[in-house]
């Protein structure tokens, strides 16, 4: 493991000092195997106590730490900064209120999430053991529960920036995955949900999100076959 | 929920400290029976590091071959090394489907069987395929799945609250007091239930699977309230940490057959447990491990050694094991279809924690007299159930189990019991440890007495123990103690300041670690993933029994008059795998 | 049945169909275009007499009729959705929407009154 002199150039906005985000530059040297997430908390434990960011798991499942680096969403614990060269710039993601430095408030984001009602609905008696659900029908939802709601499809997405109400690509994404269950009775509920112009039709196949997704959600072709799903239903 | 903003005081039935499984679980029971339920969280409640359990659940379904209630208490009693009590593994095991096919009904994504039912994958220490999967995503899938529950049934959420007191007078739990994360400022919370389900505390060491998350908060507020904490010298460590990282590669791994082998390119464990292989359990794989690393027989003589997946073939692999194909190409680059990949021990889950009964009500003592109105579950807790050594897949059973069984107990002791008073002056420990913090004139930082504490814990308290390192461990802990007197931060905003929320966990960490080694240092014996090189032998006559600990006057309190329950039936035997 | 946000007048599913089904006939047409105009035209050189007399057949303006009417709505069905991402106010949308529509309407007409005159022109 050899050192590498890096230059790191973070969107900082403390909100009890400054009016305005401003951009401030850390020199300093880490392992060239070294995470973003190892720059962070390198700045923030040895230079500037005062720098803010999420972060739990270190080991891409929680969601916590998704942020613009050079310009591309991603999950900074598990990003390498040999992605990147020896320049960094890492921004909050877009698309959100910041709160302090690269921590956005997601209260918006999650609150979208509920409105899809993102729990089993049923109207058939339970079994006594488990609902029978064979792998082929597990399939079409099995990549859509990958979803770790970090946020970067959300941050990534053209048509979310300007509209806060769009209900964005992370909660449409959670309706397919219940609306595409074999086991939930409740697809007219989220069906007539997502059925509106900030609903499922303000996603205009951009791909953005998809790209943007550190988990490899195909979450473009999933809401595709949620616009399907609904027309046929409406019709 | 009755909230007055002002005062920043929130009156409400129950409160659940941590957004985990045990938390959710208990939250979403007493949700439905109509109560009114707040969980806090320091992260957002899908951040919660239950999310990051990847092998499975364990029930015994018996969908793809035999099973039986009998033989799951029995592995996970002697998994525990006897440690555990009885009664507790029977409870458990009586409740374990129910608990699976609960979830199923929740909407869990279970991986199926071909004919549609919950497929199941055998475990390390576990006689029958046990563990019920979704991928290797499974403590996700759950935790993402209760989280919506608990939105349907209308829990509050206070996410981003860091607990810095409990109120507790006259053994009677009355709420706690918080730190509002983002917008900085104490709330109180005046519930007449309060459940702490805050976790593991791995993070008391450097090489660690554990979460930032995860400085075992609530068991330093116990321990803080002078209450006890049980068994707290069993910290197991995982046998394939990610090298140099020690995030978790499941041991689902070797459940879908993968090998770990040394310099060699042989499969070591063929000396350890000829039987069960590289599924014996943990604390027998990880001193495996650290044997071959120890006597030279690492990759290239280094610290690590290899999981070879790759006689599985690349289907299997990226079916089956997706995220441990993932991890191990993303922060190692090595990619698992064609090469093996670079592992070692790494501390995992915490056995011990904060002493409780049957009924997750905390106890203040071995006689077993409880804390009305607090409760524990989930990895924070000590019923004792995983004795002193968990198998795989049987932690999120447990979390989700005594989760829903603290939030039954909740829910009846609400019913049955007023608000009590709170104490006169709610605020003013809080109060004091963010002064402490903010003071002038301390010139330590927080990082590097905590960069310290981790190292050392991973070198001188890990798979390997000996009473010369233990002294020196302790030696350090009360340097660092001395250290935390003089800490300061840089931060001294009200606004996320994560400066401060980290320099009130080292607190914690510096608190429960001292438990650690104290507990540690008297038990003359080796059990479980507690292995001592100056006493190797298991020591049933001198040593079965828990240990309970307190802090009085600022010094450890040792106890080991809590007797472990044991069933005719199940007597301590030699344990071989 | 309650959307607890804030919801639109139109679903907007009518609209993503159309625009799909526009999609479709465009492509066909300009399928059919492309053959007959470079596959069964009968000579290398293409002769003024010869195009005049395909454009007074009985389904050559037809063809460039439905060709007009499906490419102005899907190319303004597109525009709009796009302004719609961007402008939230209800007069903005209105303007914006009433532009489209004038601009819609006189492409038409240019467009019809161009088919027409081709078909009625005397050829010399």
């Amino acid at each position: 493991m050899a050192k590498a002199d890096i230059s790191v150039k973070i969107l900082r906005f403390q909100p009890e000092k400054d009016k305005k985000p401003h951009w401030q530059v850390y020199a300093i040297a880490v392992d060239d195997e070294s995470t973003i997430l190892d720059v962070l908390n390198e700045i923030h434990w040895q230079h500037d106590g005062t720098l803010a960011y999420r972060r739990s798991c270190r080991s891409s499942i929680c969601g916590s730490c998704a942020m613009k680096v050079n310009g591309r969403n991603v999950l900074a614990c598990e990003t390498p900064i040999h992605r990147f060269g020896s320049k960094l710039k890492i921004e909050p993601l877009s698309g959100f209120n910041i709160i302090k430095d690269l921590v956005v408030d997601l209260e918006p984001f999650f609150e979208k999430l509920k409105r899809i009602k993102p729990y089993l609905i049923l109207d058939k008696p339970l079994p006594d053991k488990e609902y029978v659900q064979s792998p082929e029908q597990l399939e079409q939802i099995g990549e859509s529960t990958l979803c770790i709601l970090c946020a970067a499809c959300s941050a990534a997405c053209p048509s979310s920036w300007p509209n806060q109400d769009y209900l964005g690509p992370a909660a449409l994404l959670k309706a397919y995955r219940f609306i595409f269950d074999s086991r939930d009775d409740g697809a007219d509920d989220r069906l007539e949900i997502v059925n509106d112009k900030n609903g499922i039709w303000r996603c205009h196949t951009i791909f953005n999100c998809m790209e943007a997704c550190p988990k490899k959600i195909k979450i473009t072709e999933y809401l595709s076959r949620l616009k399907v799903k609904v027309v046929e239903n409406s019709l | 929920m009755k909230t007055d903003e002002a005062r920043n005081y929130h009156k409400i039935d129950a409160v659940i400290v941590g957004a985990g499984l045990a938390g959710l679980r208990a939250a979403l029971e007493v949700a439905k029976s109509g109560l009114s339920a707040a969980v806090i969280s320091k992260v957002y409640p899908t951040r919660s590091h239950s999310g990051g359990a990847q092998g499975g659940i364990a029930a015994a379904l018996a969908n793809v071959s035999e099973d039986s209630l009998e033989a799951h208490m029995f592995d996970t009693i002697k998994g525990s090394d006897y440690l555990a009590d009885q009664n507790i593994v029977e409870k458990f095991v009586n409740e374990a489907l129910k608990t699976v096919y609960e979830f199923e009904h929740m909407g869990v994504p279970f991986s199926r069987t071909a004919d549609g039912r919950i497929n199941q994958r055998p475990f390390g220490g576990h006689s029958a395929p046990r563990a019920c999967f979704a991928q290797d995503i499974t403590g996700h899938v759950l935790l993402h799945t209760l989280y919506e529950q608990c939105l349907k049934h209308n829990v509050f959420f206070f996410n981003e609250f860091q607990v810095l007191s409990l109120l507790i007078e006259n053994d009677l739990s009355r709420g706690l007091v918080a730190w509002d994360i983002r917008n900085g400022g104490l709330h109180i919370f005046h519930a007449r239930a309060v459940l702490l389900a805050t976790g593991g505390y791995g993070r008391a060491f450097k090489v660690t699977s554990n979460a930032h998350a995860n400085t075992g908060d609530g068991v330093g507020l116990v321990l803080e309230a002078g209450l006890p904490l049980e068994d707290m010298e069993f910290v197991q460590f995982h046998p394939t940490g990610l090298y140099k990282h020690g995030i978790l590669l499941s041991e689902a791994a070797r459940g879908e057959g993968a090998y770990i082998i040394n310099d060699q390119g042989e499969r070591f464990m063929k000396t350890y447990a000829a039987a069960k292989m590289e599924l014996a359990p943990r604390d027998v794989v990880s001193r495996a491990e650290q044997t071959e690393i120890n006597g030279g027989r690492g990759i290239g003589g280094k610290d690590y050694v290899y999981l070879d997946l790759r006689h599985l073939g690349q289907k299997k692999i990226l079916e089956r094991l997706p995220q441990i194909y993932d991890l191990a190409l993303n922060y190692l680059k090595v990619d698992a279809v064609k090469e093996p990949v670079p592992i070692q021990p790494t501390a995992h889950y915490s056995m011990g924690g904060i002493a409780a009964n049957m009924n997750t009500e905390v106890i203040k003592d071995a006689r077993g007299t409880m804390v009305k109105g607090l409760y524990t579950a989930g990895e924070s807790s000590c019923l004792s159930l995983h004795g002193a050594n968990r198998l795989g897949t049987n932690s999120l059973q447990d979390a989700a189990t005594f989760g829903r069984i603290a939030g039954m107990r909740m829910s009846a002791f609400c019913r049955e019991n007023g608000y009590s008073d709170l104490p006169a002056s709610p605020l003013e420990k809080a109060q004091a440890k963010i002064d402490h913090l903010w003071q002038k004139e301390g010139q330590e930082k927080h990082a590097a007495i905590r960069e310290d504490l981790q190292v050392n814990m991973t070198k001188l308290m890990g798979v390997f123990r000996n009473q010369d390192d233990m002294l020196k461990m302790q030696a350090v802990i009360k340097e660092l103690q001395e250290r935390y007197q003089k800490v300061t931060v840089d931060d001294h905003g009200m606004v996320f300041n994560l400066d401060l929320i980290e320099a009130l966990e080292l607190e914690n960490l510096l608190s429960f670690s001292e438990v650690i080694v104290e507990s540690a240092l008297a038990r003359k014996e080796s059990r479980g993933a507690h292995f001592r090189t100056d006493f190797p032998k298991r020591d049933d006559a001198q040593w079965l029994k828990h240990t309970l600990a307190w802090r009085r006057n600022g010094k450890i309190v040792l106890d080991f008059s809590k007797e472990v329950v044991i069933y005719p039936q199940y007597q301590p035997q030699e344990r071989k795998y | 049945m309650e959307k607890n946000f804030k919801q639109t007048s139109r679903s907007g599913s009518m609209a993503w169909l159309l625009q799909r089904i526009s999609a479709v006939i465009l492509f066909v047409l300009l399928l059919f275009h492309f053959i007959v105009y470079h596959f069964l035209t009968q000579s290398r050189s293409v002769d003024y007499l010869q195009v005049m007399k395909r454009a007074q057949s009985w389904w050559f303006p037809l063809l460039q009729f439905m060709f007009l009417l499906t490419a102005l709505y899907h190319g303004l069905n597109g525009v709009w959705s796009v302004l719609e991402d961007y402008t939230t106010s209800k007069f903005w949308r209105l303007v914006w929407y009433s532009l489209l529509l004038t601009v819609g309407t006189i492409l038409l007409f240019v467009g019809t009154l161009t088919i027409i005159k081709l078909y009625t022109l005397k050829i010399a």
